[in-house]
């Protein structure tokens, strides 16, 4: 059975589920060999992520040359959301110092939580927009041990 | 104002860094605190703002080659209160230089964790 939602509040739905969390999954690829990784992030009202890392990471040094990357959150009992998308790095100071302070704000978001980056040392930060090309939601509410209708939706980014 | 909310001072280039402990010493302390990157920014900071707590890294990239000790030293005579260096280093040498300038306490990144540093630092506001 196909369920049909408001673009605009499925939409809602996904950015408060995101806005919720803090930490993602991504994968990168380089010849054909994906790694993978996990990062605080930041999401702003049009579903694009932002993250910081190192420029000398294996992750930073690979999308600068596949930007391809995918991405997921997941809650238990809540949802999941895979995100396929292109990165790019933002290079403009003032921009990335701005989507430094939102990530610092998201770091708020657990307790005690510490970023692992600045254990990992250097200070020559890379920062990275993902724009969307695919989203989708995967609803992890249900309880039951099946499920007839399908629990996948995809979100409509147009 | 707030009677607890003690002003603090912190300067560490590492932008990542300077954020989160500011939003961290702001939220779970309920302290002000302003952050500096530089030690020419943190100068006219302190005389601006005189906190009750300057904490500094000893090691930024300065174009004129200082440290963070000379800063200490230039701010003793301005009113400076309470010192804490927050650094990546840690040798005797350092530490023991720190003391001679009189900052209260040294702590190495390295060897503190966030939470043990907020119990430090709420001895030394007296909170």
């Amino acid at each position: 059975m196909f369920i049909a939602m408001d673009t605009g509040a499925q939409k809602q739905e996904v950015l408060d589920f995101l806005r919720s969390q803090f930490i993602m999954s991504v994968a990168v690829a380089e010849d054909n060999k994906p790694s993978s990784s996990i990062l605080l992030y930041y999401v702003d009202d049009d579903l694009n992520f932002f993250f910081a890392t190192h420029r000398s990471s294996h992750k930073a040094q690979k999308l600068l040359k596949n930007p391809q990357i995918s991405l997921s959150v997941w809650e238990h009992k809540n949802m999941m959301i895979q995100v396929d998308g292109v990165a790019s790095e933002i290079t403009a100071d003032h921009d990335k110092l701005a989507i430094i302070d939102r990530l610092a704000e998201s770091a708020m978001k657990g307790q005690d939580f510490w970023p692992p980056l600045l254990r990992i040392g250097g200070q020559d930060y890379i920062v990275f927009k993902i724009k969307p090309t695919w989203i989708r939601k995967l609803d992890l509410k249900r309880d039951t041990m099946t499920q007839e209708e399908t629990p996948f939706t995809d979100i409509n980014l147009g | 104002m707030d009677k607890n909310m003690a002003v603090i001072l912190f300067n560490d280039s590492d932008p990542v860094f300077n954020r989160v402990v500011k939003l961290k010493f702001q939220r779970e302390l309920n302290w002000d605190v302003k952050v500096t990157s530089s030690y020419d920014e943190a100068y006219n900071e302190f005389l601006a703002t005189r906190p009750e707590l300057f904490m500094t890294e000893i090691v930024l990239n300065d174009p004129e080659g200082r440290t963070g000790f000379d800063l200490i030293k230039a701010l003793k005579d301005k009113g400076l209160k309470k010192t804490v260096v927050l650094s990546t280093l840690g040798q005797e040498s350092d530490k023991k230089l720190a003391k001679e300038l009189g900052v209260d306490h040294y702590f190495v990144k390295s060897e503190i964790s966030l939470l043990q540093l907020l119990e430090e630092l709420k001895l030394i506001l007296g909170n």
